[in-house]
């Protein structure tokens, strides 16, 4: 499994190409209201006004070998403990941890971010969201996310680091 | 079939490459690619070409042929949008605005150069799609909601083909439309499928900052397939788009 799959709402199907014909009668478009779906964050907006890019953390790229030939679901990680890498951000580093166990993500928490007021912020209401999400959206559905993200680059670029970890030498 | 996550452009770039045979040491490349236009469009040294134009020390015909590119089509865009995108504002030249999905493409073209056929990039929610994820099957974007980072709004499904997606919900009001100096507020977020993602991102941008007509001048663009979402988790989509969607 990769960040970027996780990124995803368990309550959508993946329906093809079926509900694309049934859609196909649309021929003028749409113009309605978003469905309630999935169980992503429910706690509001988090959103401010702090980019939320690591621009630079030391060696740069957490390098992919998803050498097992994982793909989607199917990924399977080894037990234990997995500490990603240290992303930098404009006010300070950012790591988080995954505990793996039985083969699937249990947890994921932050091991190092910065102590000052506006990160204990970002700490104290995104981040239990994104690992809310991530925990909840194992069940992938989409390869890749369009949209901006905020804190959530520095959190996926770690998440993924140690999730590469977790996948090497299955 | 590597994968690799890695900090560029002020943002993150991930690319996921489905080909058995295309070794990783292309995906680096692609990455040193993006780092090196970064250098080259940077706003932020007083040296760079982008603000040695901005204060006249440097001629358009001077400029690297790649400065030259990327500030002629802006100048069609600008054009096109009656003003809405424009790279000169208060005096000061940003292309930004154009050069991410740009430069996105010629790490795709690094990619391909290495044999990939089968991969998706995705530069900070901007998406690259080549070929299909897997047999028979496309890649799946999701466009996220724009109140809720982690909610998906729709996935829609691309073979060859880009998703760039702009909105009003991230790091405060960061579109300006340039014919009032205000943020473009009208819509949440638009998304504009397109053949090639500096095309899409440059629609989606430009939309943005028209306000409430910009969807339906970004649906007019060739090749252009557009979602819309407004107050009230309103979702206004072209019929393209509508075939594209996979929910």
């Amino acid at each position: 499994m990769r960040v970027s799959t996780l990124k995803s709402i368990a309550a959508l199907a993946l329906t093809g190409a079926g509900s694309a014909l049934v859609l196909g009668f649309r021929t003028t478009g749409g113009d309605a209201t978003l469905p309630v779906a999935g169980n992503g964050g429910t706690g509001g907006s988090t959103t401010s006004s702090n980019s939320g890019s690591g621009s630079t953390s030391g060696s740069g790229s957490t390098s992919g070998s998803s050498s097992s030939g994982s793909n989607g679901s199917t990924a399977k990680y080894r037990d234990g403990t997995w500490t990603g890498s240290e992303v930098s951000e404009p006010w300070g580093p950012f790591q988080v941890q995954v505990v793996i166990s039985g083969g699937k993500i249990t947890n994921v928490s932050v091991v190092e971010s910065p102590g000052d007021r506006h990160s204990s912020r970002i700490n104290n209401v995104a981040v239990p969201l994104l690992t809310q999400s991530t925990l909840a959206t194992q069940a992938d559905n989409a390869d890749m996310v369009s949209g901006a993200t905020w804190t959530s680059d520095s959190y996926d670029t770690s998440l993924q680091s140690a999730l590469d970890r977790a996948a090497r030498s299955t | 079939m590597p994968y690799l996550v890695a900090p560029a452009m002020g943002t993150t770039v991930s690319i996921d490459v489905r080909d058995e045979d295309v070794p990783a040491a292309a995906l680096d490349a692609a990455v040193q690619t993006l780092r090196e236009l970064e250098a080259r469009f940077t706003t932020y040294r007083d040296d760079s070409e982008i603000k040695r134009i901005e204060r006249g020390e440097l001629q358009l015909a001077d400029a690297h042929p790649d400065v030259r590119e990327v500030l002629a089509a802006c100048a069609v865009l600008r054009a096109e949008s009656n003003g809405a995108f424009d790279a000169w504002r208060d005096g000061g030249l940003d292309p930004s605005g154009y050069v991410k999905g740009w430069a996105a493409e010629r790490a795709a073209a690094v990619l391909r150069s290495s044999g990939a056929t089968r991969f998706a990039l995705n530069l900070g929610g901007d998406v690259i799609c080549a070929g299909e994820s897997a047999a028979g099957l496309p890649w799946r974007v999701g466009v996220r909601h724009p109140a809720e980072p982690r909610r998906m709004a729709f996935v829609v499904g691309v073979r060859d083909g880009a998703v760039a997606t702009s909105g009003s919900y991230e790091r405060g009001d960061h579109i300006v439309d340039a014919r009032t100096g205000r943020p473009a507020t009208d819509w949440r977020s638009i998304t504009v499928l397109a053949a090639d993602l500096a095309t899409a991102d440059a629609i989606a941008t430009a939309a943005l900052a028209m306000g409430m007509d910009g969807p339906a001048w970004a649906a007019e663009r060739p090749g252009c397939e557009v979602a819309a979402i407004g107050q009230g988790d309103r979702l206004w989509t072209t019929a393209g788009l509508e075939r594209a969607r996979l929910n």
